[in-house]
């Protein structure tokens, strides 16, 4: 066997990974390309973990158990019970059909020495994922209302390669899509009569919700706006067109009459461009920055509209398009940025278990508890309103993830925050501004959304969304989300860093290049 | 830990240092492994962690506004904006990820 192989200057060229195994006829000798040493392939953390004995026992459990508990979504301490049979087969190797309290197999002398257990074996994130990819699916159906899924094969095989991009996987977004950003006029052109727009509270006090208030605009006239506030976003009957105080009653000038909603043009703007005080892009030396990247092609890769896929329609799409499918483009481009966040990772307080426990009435949530503290791994939480009687919280998923995107776990301020740097990056040149650092500290991200209007070159601002990863994903209309007093934190402008739309061109260009750059 | 109270805590949290808040409960195991794992993690990371004492009736508003639902929990926060929230954390190393990922430094 030859010492070392050789790569044909083509496949350099192109940027072939550092690990692809050579093809038989391309380790002939071909004078004059340098020769790199041949490495022995790196075992595949996965494949590692699929061919254990023990993973595929509990594989093999986990899906019989999945029969078996389909038809019985009732019986929650059915899935409870199989969930901690599989987490302590996990944790301590006690067999998956011991009964409850079972030790461990005790060593001794004259014992071989102890196996150890899958959770110590298996340290690899992406094979942490695999195994609490198992025991979610043996959650009671309540707890499995959002989805968990490991990353798909393409990708998690890149994990120990640090997800390093190549070229190829981010499309590359053709300036269709932000070239009418890039106008000089686009501030006059998107803020116009007609246009519904966040604005500070002190406009109108008692139509306000929380640090901010919707305003349409009436007319513009020596860059200061005349509004009013819309009926209904309120709980108004009827439209405002007078600031009214915290108290409802409309604020008086010197004179006695009442004021118009006037707001400066700047201020306007300052509302509709706000990143938020903790804007940021994604950080492609960061691996979770990278893996999350890479997510979002993918799923652009799965999603068609048309007869082609997003990712073709992104890198193909030229200024005639049908403005149609452009718009119908970048919404899938967001459906896909929220699904790359939320069905790839879990919440650990999302998924917790909740029980009421009865003084000992051998009731099933009893039994159930029994169960979990069996496992000896899951972390007791409390209700920050005083003791609720009974009620038991418990934690499990962090037992068995590292935290971090890549590793399959984040809180829902880290969702919303990771959420936030991916839309800053790929988003905003689409005209999809995100608003991130909500001072109720959810980590909900408000998109406010800018569209082009091909018949007279204005732009069309679109009713400002909240996505949030509290309980799951949510997409609403940041109206909507006020009637639930949600979204009403809105961090001020003032200060702050804010989209320049009139570079996102370029932006996108620069944005492009560093994956390019990245890309081996 | 140094325990704060709501007003001195406002105040804090605006700064430019990033802090760390743990939510706690008196006598409660959880609360103060939670509060000995991130006071490791913060001198680690040589940042301020301060606990706040969740049963206090004047420090509901604060909670409120903050929306804390569990005890304990960990919020990481800078110039006001929080960084990131958990209940608690599996093991020292387990804090310590979580507040190098709020704070990008990983």
């Amino acid at each position: 066997m030859r010492p070392h192989a050789r790569i044909p200057a083509r496949d350099r060229r192109r940027g072939v990974m550092k690990d692809m195994p050579l093809r038989a006829e391309e380790t002939d000798t071909i004078p004059g390309t340098p020769f790199i040493e041949s490495t022995p392939p790196r075992p595949d953390p996965l494949r590692e973990l699929y061919d254990d004995a023990d993973f595929r026992t509990l594989y093999t459990y986990v899906h019989e158990q999945k029969r078996f508990l389909e038809d019985k979504a009732w019986d929650n301490l059915a899935h409870v019970e199989r969930f901690a049979r599989a987490a302590r087969f996990i944790a301590k190797g006690i067999a998956l059909e011991a009964p409850p309290s079972t030790l461990p197999t005790p060593v001794t002398a004259s014992s071989p020495p102890r196996q150890l257990t899958l959770l110590e074996r298996f340290t690899h994130a992406q094979q942490r994922r695999a195994m609490t990819h198992l025991l979610w699916m043996l959650l009671p159906v309540s707890s499995r209302k959002t989805p968990h899924l490991p990353l798909p094969q393409d990708i998690a095989r890149r994990a120990d390669n640090g997800f390093a991009l190549q070229y190829g996987d981010v499309p590359c977004i053709s300036q269709a899509f932000s070239a009418f950003l890039g106008r000089d006029d686009v501030l006059p052109r998107a803020i116009r009569p007609g246009v519904m727009l966040l604005a500070p509270r002190h406009a109108c006090p008692g139509a306000a919700k929380g640090t901010c208030v919707a305003v349409v605009v009436d007319n513009i006239a020596n860059d200061v706006a005349r509004v009013h506030v819309p009926a209904g976003i309120v709980g108004n009957a009827e439209r405002i067109d007078v600031r009214l105080g915290p108290d409802g009653k409309p604020l008086r000038a010197v004179d006695g009459r009442m004021e118009p909603i006037t707001l400066a043009l700047d201020q306007l703007a300052a509302w509709l461009l706000g990143a938020g005080p903790d804007a940021r892009g994604l950080d492609l030396r960061s691996v979770d920055d990278r893996s999350l990247l890479l997510v979002w092609s993918q799923l652009l890769r799965e999603r068609v509209v048309e007869g082609k896929t997003v990712f073709q329609w992104l890198e193909t799409t030229r200024e005639d398009t049908p403005r149609a499918i452009r718009i119908a483009v970048v919404d899938e481009a967001i459906r896909a940025a929220i699904d790359a966040v939320s069905t790839f990772t879990i919440d650990p307080v999302d998924t917790r278990f909740v029980f009421r426990v009865e003084e000992n009435d051998g009731g099933w949530t009893q039994r159930a508890a029994a169960w979990l503290d069996d496992v000896g791994l899951f972390r007791d939480i409390f209700p920050a309103s005083g003791l609720a009687p009974g009620q038991r919280e418990m934690v499990w998923a962090d037992a068995f993830l590292v935290d971090g995107y890549a590793a399959g776990r984040l809180s829902s301020v880290s969702a919303g925050r990771a959420f936030a740097r991916l839309a800053t990056s790929v988003l905003a040149p689409l005209g999809v501004l995100p608003l991130s650092g909500l001072k109720d500290g959810s980590g909900a991200v408000v998109l406010q959304r800018l569209l082009p209007d091909d018949d007279d070159g204005n732009i069309i601002i679109a009713p400002p969304r909240i996505v949030s990863f509290e309980m799951g994903a949510r997409d609403a209309l940041l109206f909507d989300a006020w009637k639930d007093s949600f979204g009403t934190a809105l961090p001020e402008p003032k200060g702050n860093p804010r989209h320049d739309v009139q570079q996102m061109p370029a932006w996108l260009a620069f944005f492009l290049e560093a994956v390019g750059e990245n890309a081996s | 830990m140094m325990q704060l109270d709501a007003l001195d805590l406002q105040n804090r949290l605006r700064g430019e240092k990033p802090v760390v808040v743990v939510i706690a409960r008196k006598r409660n195991a959880a609360s103060e492994k939670a509060i000995a794992q991130f006071a490791h993690a913060a001198r680690e990371e040589q940042i301020d962690a301060v606990s706040f004492d969740a049963d206090q009736p004047h420090h509901a508003p604060f909670l409120d506004e903050l929306r804390v639902r569990h005890v304990p929990e960990v919020l990481v926060l800078q110039r006001g904006v929080v960084l990131e929230r958990t209940p608690g954390a599996r093991d020292h190393d387990d804090a310590r990820s979580l507040l190098r990922a709020a704070l990008r430094r990983r």
